[in-house]
C-alpha cells in the first residue's frame, strides 16, 4: 500500500503547480475582510441594542403585571354594575306606578279646582306617549319626587351611571309606594317626603363603599390611558430601533 | 508579517495572500473540478486563515497550516454540496504492482484525478498527494479506517484503468 512511483510523480508535479487566481479574487476577499472587521468593531453597540431590547421587554412585562393587579380589583366595579342593573329594573316599576298615581291626582285636581279638563286630557295623552314627560306635570307631587324620578330616568338612559347616587335611586321606589297607599294631604306628603329624603341623604353618608369603587374605576381609567400612551411610545421607540438595526445590517 | 496581518493590516494580509494564493488554488483544484468553485473555496478558506491567524502557533510551517485549512474547507464543501457518502465496504483489491514508468504532464494528472468520483478523488488526494495516513483520513472524513483503505484501492484501480485508456488515446493520436 505504499505510494508507488507514479503517485510520487503525481505528488511532485501537483505540488509544484501554481494556478494564478483571478484578479477579482483578492477584491472579494478584501471586501469580506472589511465586513468582518466592521462587525467586530460594531459588536459592543450590538450588545447595547440587545440590552436596550431586554430593558424594554422587562418594562413591558412590569406594565402587564400591573394591569393584572387592576384586573383583580375589578370585582368591586362589577358589584357596582350589578347594582346598576337593579336600579335599571327599579325605574320600570316606578314608571308604572306614577301613571296610576298621576291619573288619580289629576282626577282629584279636576274635582276640586275645576281646572280645564282639556289640559288634563292633553296631559294624559302626553303620559301615554312618554312616561318621562308625564311625571313632571303632576303639579301636586313634590318637587323632590320630580327630581328623583328624573334622575331615575336619567340613569336608565345614560350609560355612565354614577354609583354614588345609587341609594337615592332605590329610595324613591319606597316612598312612591307610600304615596300611593296613603294618598294623604299634600302637606303631609311633603313632610313625609322631606323626612324620607333626609333619611336617604343620611343613608348615603353611611354607604361609603361605592365611592371607593368609583375612585378605583376612575384611577384605573386614568392609569390605563397613561399606560396606553407609554406603550405606544415604547412601541414607537422599539420600531425605530428595529429599523435602525435593520438598516445597519443591510449596510 | 503574520503579526501585522493579525492586527488586520490589509497590506500584510495582501502580501500573505499573494504569496500563497496560487499554490492554494492548485490544492483546491485537486479536490474540485471547477476552477471558479475552487477559487470561491480558496477565498473562504483565506477568510478563515485571517480570522484564525491569532490562533496560529508558530510550530509547524505556515504554509502547511494554510494548506490544512484549504483541504478542510474543500472536504467540508464536497461533503455538504455533493453529499458524498462512503460505502462502508472493507473489500480491497490485491495490489497490482504496476510499473508505469511513463511521464505525465500536470494537465494529464489533473485530468486523471478529475475523472475519479468525488469520494475516490478525496481519499486518493489525501493519501497519495498529501501523505496522510489511513487513520488520519478516517478521522477527518468520519469513516472507518477499512473504508478509507478500500476506497483508496478502488481509486487506484480506476486510476490505472484511466491511465491505460489515456495512453491508448495518446498512442492513437501520435
Amino acid at each position: 500500500m505504499e505510494p508507488n512511483k507514479l503517485e510520487k510523480q503525481f505528488r511532485d508535479k501537483l505540488n509544484a503547480r501554481e494556478i494564478q487566481p483571478s484578479a477579482q479574487a483578492w477584491d472579494r476577499l478584501d471586501a469580506m475582510l472589511s465586513v468582518a472587521e466592521e462587525k467586530k468593531t460594531r459588536k459592543p453597540f450590538g450588545f447595547l441594542f440587545i440590552a436596550a431590547g431586554i430593558l424594554v421587554l422587562v418594562t413591558l412585562g412590569l406594565f402587564f403585571f400591573n394591569q393584572n393587579d387592576t384586573v383583580i380589583s375589578t370585582p368591586n366595579t362589577i358589584v357596582g354594575t350589578e347594582t346598576k342593573n337593579d336600579t335599571a329594573q327599579n325605574p320600570s316599576e316606578i314608571r308604572t306606578t306614577p301613571i296610576v298615581e298621576s291619573q288619580k291626582q289629576n282626577k282629584a285636581v279636576a274635582a276640586s279646582d275645576v281646572q280645564p279638563t282639556t289640559h288634563n286630557n292633553a296631559v294624559e295623552g302626553q303620559q301615554k306617549r312618554t312616561n318621562r314627560q308625564g311625571v313632571p306635570i303632576i303639579n301636586q307631587s313634590p318637587k323632590s319626587n320630580q327630581i328623583i324620578k328624573d334622575k331615575t330616568i336619567e340613569y336608565q338612559f345614560s350609560s355612565d351611571v354614577a354609583i354614588k347616587d345609587l341609594p337615592k335611586v332605590v329610595e324613591p321606589k319606597e316612598y312612591v309606594f307610600s304615596n300611593e297607599r296613603k294618598t294623604k294631604s299634600d302637606e303631609s306628603l311633603l313632610a313625609d317626603l322631606d323626612h324620607k329624603v333626609k333619611e336617604s341623604t343620611n343613608k348615603t353618608t353611611t354607604v361609603k363603599v361605592d365611592p371607593k369603587s368609583l375612585l378605583l374605576q376612575v384611577d384605573g381609567e386614568v392609569e390605563y390611558s397613561f399606560r396606553e400612551k407609554m406603550l405606544q411610545k415604547i412601541n414607537k421607540n422599539y420600531q425605530e430601533v428595529k429599523v435602525a438595526l435593520a438598516n445597519r445590517n443591510n449596510e | 508579517m503574520i503579526e501585522l496581518a493579525v492586527e488586520n493590516n490589509r497590506h500584510a494580509q495582501h502580501q500573505i495572500y499573494s504569496k500563497f494564493a496560487p499554490k492554494m488554488l492548485s490544492v483546491c483544484r485537486q479536490y474540485i473540478k471547477d476552477v471558479h468553485q475552487a477559487e470561491d473555496i480558496m477565498i473562504t478558506a483565506f477568510m478563515k486563515v485571517f480570522t484564525n491567524l491569532k490562533n496560529f502557533e508558530h510550530k509547524g510551517s505556515f504554509e502547511g497550516w494554510i494548506r490544512r485549512i484549504m483541504i478542510n474547507e474543500c472536504i467540508s464543501f464536497i461533503r455538504v454540496q455533493k453529499k458524498v457518502k462512503f460505502i462502508e465496504d472493507e473489500t480491497y483489491f490485491e495490489e497490482r504492482h504496476n510499473n508505469i514508468e511513463s511521464q505525465f504532464s500536470v494537465e494529464d494528472i489533473q485530468f486523471l484525478i478529475d475523472n475519479l468520483p468525488d469520494g475516490y478523488r478525496m481519499i486518493f488526494n489525501l493519501y497519495a498527494i498529501e501523505g496522510f495516513k489511513h487513520h488520519e483520513i478516517a478521522t477527518m472524513l468520519n469513516i472507518s479506517e477499512g473504508t478509507s483503505k478500500s476506497q483508496l484501492s478502488h481509486a487506484r484501480k480506476m486510476l490505472q484503468d484511466h491511465i491505460i485508456k489515456l495512453k491508448n488515446y495518446h498512442n492513437g493520436t501520435e
